[in-house]
């Protein structure tokens, strides 16, 4: 199968698949709400918030300092907020992953039921492939860091320009991002062979998913790079309209808000249409992965 | 007739003028000259080593004979870890210091011009804190006093080793960064200048904050280095010569300035401007030639400003020095007609810290080059003064909001980020600007000096306005250029110049303001307290009001409009009391400003009608306030801003977990 024929093939599913889209949008709309509304009504709620009005018209950074140097005791109730709603936001995309790729690999239309048992039944699995990531992530942070330590030490011991200091950070910059797109790989096509194959060891998974990625490389990372620069894209065309659209005036807000929502929604459309392109990668390349039946795996 | 009388006299002094420059080589001098220094210094480049001899003539500016002479020798704040500047700067300092990188001078002959050698009777001491282990000032009895108004020449010979860069000073590679190099008098201080009852000498420790006082005078500097090397330095160079050791001597020539520094490295790419009568030479390291235009750009606004607002620079030459990378120390510092910068990379345009250094250091030329106050024991009237003007030139060439940063939609002004040094501090209280430098409790000097001293000249701006403030400055600088004024000379200048120009608006002088911001310890804070907005009960009858008969009000039944009583409370938490203005919005679009003489703790103001918002100081006139978020209230929630910050808390919130799913 070609690139663009998994992609085609990919948009297709996902056009099809709305629910899936919006249950993605949705979870994570839920979420960030209530941050949001917390936030909301944490600053509505302090003494003196009538002195935020001019906030409306410019960011003043004077008045802004202020505000978290005489208010800023109250802010850390509110980090417990994000802290826990991000710990649960976590925990839920991880367990509605696995109800994403049952319902993307059952080849039917979209049904509840199906979505739901495939949520429940890769839960764990998926909480336990994601501890194993995190842990292969700070191990690959740390002997980058050290790394990177190591060389910008040397570049710049007697030194008379920064530039190749420079050069090395960016450099650090960009192995560091090649490094964790690999781990973000290495954890995506996990859950697909795991949600193909039924397999219970995350671990082994994880070996598996690592020998795949090694053996088709090249593939799997233009995939990648592909939605990657897809989503960037979007990013700045959203910068652009956001610099048109200066939050200054109730109606502005809303627009904004608008033009953030449909940005939000065409990122989780991506991630959906990642999914469906890692399946059908996974399928093309291992004729032996299927669909495990759920319950029975 | 009197034509005739005044017009040869006139043609008799220009010619004599003229002859006079002529004949000197030299311009008129701007300043008193206690000094005059020919120095003779050679640059080894692989020890690091300077040696040299350097000839001064020392005038006694008193009335009374100088039994001695006393020297700065601030090489040797670097000479070990027991030095004031090494203890005062702590121990990270000191033991970051490694082997080989110490730096001192050493003076082996002084000796007068009848050939009496002074050496042997040389001491050092500690004027400041008794730290014999501190060898910055040198004691120079003499065998015989200098009578009053009289000169004495010595010749001091002198090694030196440049320490590795630290405290804007020294090596790094084949870049050298020459300040404070040389045996330089201190400053004799005949009784009545600043603070003296007597004459005596005025000649501090080498601190780890504030470095300089010294008289001005004139400097012939004759460098050798090799001939690789692109030297600048203070003044004017008046000569160059090819040596058949492969080294070139440089001549430079300063006059009225009360320090000479220099820098040298084979790798500086010299770029030139000049503006008005001024030549700017900016030397840059190569990886930033292509930004030197940023700095001379700088240069030249705030030489334009300080020209307008303050007086006139009378020096011809400026020299910009970009130190190499890796002698970050040797940045952001000033000399007499010479300053470096920091030495930054790629900065975005909207960063501006490259233009908020050179604009800063440029303006030491003016508060500390020609207004030369004494450094350690006034530094507010040397850095802070320089704040102020760093944040109004600052502000005029990008805006109040963005000239600090203005760069992904996050901007701040420089008045703005000088401010938040101040009231960010723990306690903004702990001790009062007027401070000598080296005792400011730990961590306050930079906050109290560069920060609230640019307040509490931006908070007088706000009370008397930018043209009396310019009127003030302007009158300061034109008195005492090229002296040496304390606190209370500018004091004066204000008490003299406000109430010319404001009238009695202020009392007859401005002490009450001085009392409480510079010698005192308050915190500025005013606050809106409440706005209470009530039901009046109406009225029955007739009543007398705006004296005449008029309905004091409608009954409430049959439609008639509601009436209302708002009351204003206004507050003074903190302790310093300034007149300030109060503005009261009505929800029938009326707009009222009162003036509030703070005194008293609190104060209210009542009208009749429905008052929806109120602020203290709305127009930020008094920047020393502390706490600007209980300026304003309002009777109406704060609906839009919140929204606003909301939905993009959610947005991002949201970008988060999304990323989140990504890799979960």
């Amino acid at each position: 199968m070609t690139l663009i024929g998994l992609f085609r093939g990919a948009f297709r599913e996902t056009a099809g698949n709305v629910p899936l889209v919006a249950a993605l949008y949705g979870t994570n709309l839920v979420f960030a709400s209530v941050v949001a509304l917390a936030f909301r009504a944490f600053v509505a709620g302090l003494p003196g918030a009538g002195s935020l009005e001019p906030l409306l018209k410019d960011f003043d950074m004077t008045l802004f300092f202020d505000f978290l140097r005489t208010r800023g005791y109250a802010i850390g109730a509110l980090w417990q907020v994000v802290l826990f709603m991000t710990l649960l936001s976590v925990a839920v995309n991880a367990a509605g992953s696995g109800g994403i790729l049952v319902s993307l690999g059952s080849g039917s239309s979209f049904s509840l039921r199906e979505f739901l048992l495939g949520c429940g039944t890769y839960a764990f699995r998926f909480l336990r492939l994601l501890v194993l990531t995190g842990v292969m992530t700070a191990l690959a942070g740390f002997a980058l860091i050290a790394i990177a330590g190591l060389l910008l030490e040397a570049l710049s011991r007697n030194g008379t320009s920064e530039i190749p200091v420079i050069e090395g950070l960016a450099a650090a910059a960009v192995v560091s991002g090649a490094v964790l797109m690999l781990v973000v790989m290495a954890s995506d096509y996990a859950r697909v062979l795991t949600v193909s194959t039924g397999s219970r060891s995350m671990l082994r998974t994880l070996g598996r998913s690592i020998a795949f990625l090694a053996r088709n490389a090249w593939g799997a990372i233009a995939l990648q790079v592909v939605m990657a620069s897809l989503t960037l894209c979007l990013f700045a065309l959203f910068l652009l309209l956001a610099e048109v659209l200066e939050m200054n005036s109730s109606m502005r807000v809303i627009l904004v808000f608008i033009v953030q929502q449909a940005f939000i929604w065409c990122r989780s459309f991506l991630r959906v249409m990642m999914f469906s392109c890692e399946l059908a990668f996974t399928r093309s390349r291992l004729p032996s992965a299927g669909h495990a039946e759920i319950g029975v795996a | 007739m009197r034509t005739s009388v005044v017009t040869p006299l006139l043609a008799l002094t220009v010619l004599a003028v003229g002859f006079s420059v002529a004949y000197s080589g030299s311009a008129p001098a701007l300043s008193d000259r206690v000094v005059q220094y020919a120095i003779d210094v050679t640059l080894e480049s692989r020890e690091k080593t300077l040696s040299g001899s350097e000839r001064l003539t020392w005038r006694n500016p008193s009335s009374g004979g100088v039994q001695e002479l006393q020297f700065h020798m601030y090489l040797n704040a670097f000479k070990n870890a027991e030095s004031t500047f090494m203890r005062e700067s702590g121990a990270r300092r000191s033991t970051a210091v490694r082997e080989g990188n110490w730096g001192w001078i050493d003076v082996p002959s002084l000796r007068l011009d009848d050939g009496t050698e002074l050496r042997e009777r040389c001491t050092f001491i500690s004027p400041d804190d008794g730290n014999g282990q501190d060898q910055t000032v040198l004691r120079v009895p003499l065998p015989s006093p200098v009578p009053p108004g009289g000169k004495i020449s010595l010749t001091v010979k002198f090694r030196a080793q440049l320490p590795r860069v630290i405290a804007r000073t020294g090596y790094y590679g084949d870049f050298f960064m020459v300040g404070q190099w040389f045996p330089k008098v201190g400053v004799y201080e005949p009784a009545g200048v600043r603070f003296a009852t007597a004459g005596g000498w005025n000649c501090h420790q080498f601190h780890a904050v504030t470095e300089f006082y010294a008289d001005f005078g004139v400097y012939d500097v004759a460098m050798t280095v090799p001939d690789r090397f692109i030297v600048g330095a203070t003044g004017e160079r008046r000569g160059e010569k090819r040596n058949p050791d492969s080294t070139v001597t440089y001549s430079y020539h300063a006059g009225d300035v009360h320090d000479f520094a220099w820098t040298a490295s084979p790798l500086y790419v010299e770029v030139t401007d000049t503006w008005r009568h001024v030549s700017l030479r900016a030397l840059m390291q190569p990886s930033h030639a292509g930004e030197a235009g940023r700095y001379l750009r700088s240069a030249r606004a705030a030489l334009g400003y300080l020209n307008d607002c303050v007086g006139t620079y009378p020096y011809s030459c400026l020299t910009i020095v970009d130190p190499a990378w890796g002698a970050g120390e040797a940045g952001g510092m000033e000399y007499p007609e010479l300053f470096t910068i920091e030495p930054l990379s790629l900065m975005p345009e909207g960063v501006r810290l490259p233009e908020i250094v050179t604009i800063h250091e440029f303006t030491h030329q003016y508060f500390y080059g020609m207004v030369a106050t004494n450094e350690f024991e006034e530094a507010w009237m040397d850095e802070g003064f320089t704040q102020y003007y760093e944040t109004r030139i600052m502000d005029s060439l990008y805006g109040a909001k963005r000239s600090a940063l203005d760069l992904f939609g996050c901007h701040f002004g420089d008045l703005e980020f000088t401010r938040i040094g101040f009231t960010g501090m723990h306690d903004p209280g702990i001790a009062p600007i007027t401070t000598p430098g080296w005792k400011f409790p730990l961590g306050s000097y930079g906050a109290l000096t560069y920060s609230k001293t640019a307040l509490v000249l931006s908070t007088l701006e706000g009370l008397i306005g930018r043209p009396a403030m310019d009127s003030v400055m302007k009158t300061y600088f034109r008195r005492w250029k090229f002296r040496h004024p304390c606190g209370k000379d500018f004091v004066s200048v204000v008490n003299s110049t406000v109430p010319a120009i404001c009238g009695s608006r202020y009392g007859g002088d401005m002490n009450w303001f001085f009392d409480q911001v510079l010698y005192g310890t308050g915190v500025c804070d005013f606050e809106l307290t409440s706005i209470a907005v009530n039901a009046a009960t109406p009225g029955r009858g007739i009543a007398d009001r705006d004296s005449g008969q008029a309905h004091a009000g409608e009954l409430k039944a049959g439609g008639a409009p509601e009436m209302f009583e708002s009351i204003v409370t206004v507050g003074r938490p903190g302790d310093v009391r300034l007149p300030v203005e109060v503005a009261v919005w009505f929800d029938d679009g009326r707009e009222v400003r009162e003036e509030w003489d703070g005194i008293a703790k609190t104060t209210q103001y009542r009208y009749s009608g429905r008052v929806v918002r109120a602020a203290v100081d709305p127009g930020r006139k008094i920047m020393l306030d502390v706490n600007l978020t209980n300026n304003v209230r309002s009777t109406r929630p704060p609906g839009g801003a919140i929204w606003k910050y909301a939905v993009k808390v959610l947005f991002w919130v949201q970008n988060i977990f999304l990323f989140a799913a990504t890799i979960a």
